[in-house]
């Protein structure tokens, strides 16, 4: 099987193929992107699930497995919430989903940037790693935090399911720069949400304007907390 | 007329491909979310299939729906048929597929490559994805995932097509660049 990941990193491979592996290479991230995607729409909106993975041919070998597995733990996330936590809302469940759908990652240190320090390193690796109870510690223990530092922080320890520490590094963020307005505006309300903090999340939602990212996600989740 | 294209009329049609080129899927969904269920019984019934198989050969047939509508392979017409049809020939090649005698995969091979990423590869390609910036994610995708030509995406940006040219470029090597996350990571870079 030849490698089009390589023709496309090799610096000797001519424009014009250059083009067309990049484009079977962008084409393929970009489709398991919405099978996945339509797999959670399918499952949510018309209870439309596959009912197990099939044990050979492709999609035991591709990322098509790893898809399947991801809406199929969604579900499982979904249902065990509901059989084991019963005062999980709609709204909760929901949030989560997409808190788990997004894979949120940390840019990495900037080009140029002469004053980074091994901690911030490491909290940015531990973070990207998905293991976020480290990166809080590393983070912590950084002696000054960027409003950058401390918005991803946040995140880690919204992920960690720290509902309350993650809003309020957020409320700090919030305070001293507006760079991550959109942002802040979606993940706060997520925690908030998890939080069962639901009138503080409906403020929030509202603050998502119709060109903001998330826009019809914050939709939805308005639409679920009003039901309750 | 619109029973047989999925209530779609030729504005909504047209309003399909036109969103779908800028990668927004959300009136396609609308529409085609709708008939899966359909489909899936539908394979269910006439081939027997189980579950699993007609879910995925649907799914295949979404996908390969949209790759039609971007580089307008689809004409208005008869869409519920087409994508039936579709479907069931799907079924029968993933079918194919499944067979694990060395000629059936020799074959198969020949036949078609959609599994050239390892899913190593593609869990890279995402993290080199997410670093991107917005402008770039949005140039890559219309451009390669949507099949507006450059000069297109000029006008509706309103940028010199040299100068979209340029930035696309630029955009593939930046994704080259943050290929790896070690020299993402590499202070002073």
């Amino acid at each position: 099987m030849e490698n089009k990941l390589n023709k496309f990193l090799d610096p000797n491979t001519p424009k014009k193929e250059l083009d067309v592996v990049f484009g079977e290479i962008l084409k393929k991230k970009l489709d398991e992107d919405l099978r996945a995607q339509w797999a959670v729409k399918l499952s949510q909106e018309y209870g439309i699930t596959r009912s197990k993975t099939n044990g050979k041919g492709k999609f035991f070998s591709s990322g098509y497995l790893k898809i399947f597995l991801a809406a199929a733990a969604c579900i499982s996330i979904i249902i065990s919430l509901q059989l084991l936590d019963k005062t999980n809302t709609d709204s909760q469940i929901l949030a989560q989903q997409y808190l788990s759908q997004q894979e949120i990652l940390h840019p990495g240190t900037s080009k140029g940037a002469s004053d980074e320090n091994q901690t911030r390193i490491l909290a940015i690796l531990t973070f990207n790693n998905k293991d976020y109870a480290q990166s809080i510690q590393y983070f912590q223990n950084m002696k000054t935090q960027k409003e950058e530092d401390t918005y991803y922080h946040g995140l880690a320890l919204l992920l960690d399911k720290k509902y309350i520490e993650a809003i309020e590094k957020f409320r700090m963020v919030r305070a001293i720069s507006d760079r991550y307005g959109q942002e802040l505006n979606w993940y706060q309300s997520i925690a908030y949400i998890l939080d069962e903090q639901n009138d503080n999340a409906l403020t929030q939602l509202k603050r998502i304007n119709s060109t903001d990212w998330n826009y019809k996600n914050a939709q939805q989740l308005l639409k679920e907390l009003n039901e309750e | 007329m619109e029973y047989k294209n999925f209530g779609l009329n030729e504005v909504s049609f047209k309003k399909i491909v036109v969103d779908l080129k800028k990668n927004d899927t959300y009136f396609f969904e609308q529409v085609f979310l709708k008939q899966f269920g359909e489909t899936v019984k539908y394979l269910r019934r006439e081939y027997k299939a189980t579950q699993d198989d007609a879910y995925d050969a649907t799914m295949d047939t979404l996908i390969e729906f949209r790759t039609r509508f971007v580089e307008g392979k689809l004409q208005y017409g008869n869409l519920r048929f087409l994508f039936t049809k579709m479907a069931s020939q799907m079924l029968l090649r993933n079918q194919r597929k499944n067979k694990t005698s060395i000629d059936d995969v020799l074959s198969l091979t020949q036949e078609e490559d959609t599994d050239f990423l390892e899913s190593e590869d593609l869990s890279q390609l995402n993290i080199a994805w997410q670093l991107l910036g917005d402008s770039c994610k949005q140039l890559l995708t219309w451009h390669f995932y949507g099949k507006m030509k450059l000069s297109e995406i000029a006008e509706e940006i309103q940028k010199s097509p040299a100068t979209i040219r340029k930035q696309k470029e630029r955009c593939i090597q930046k994704l080259k660049d943050q290929f790896n996350l070690k020299t993402i990571l590499k202070p002073n870079d």
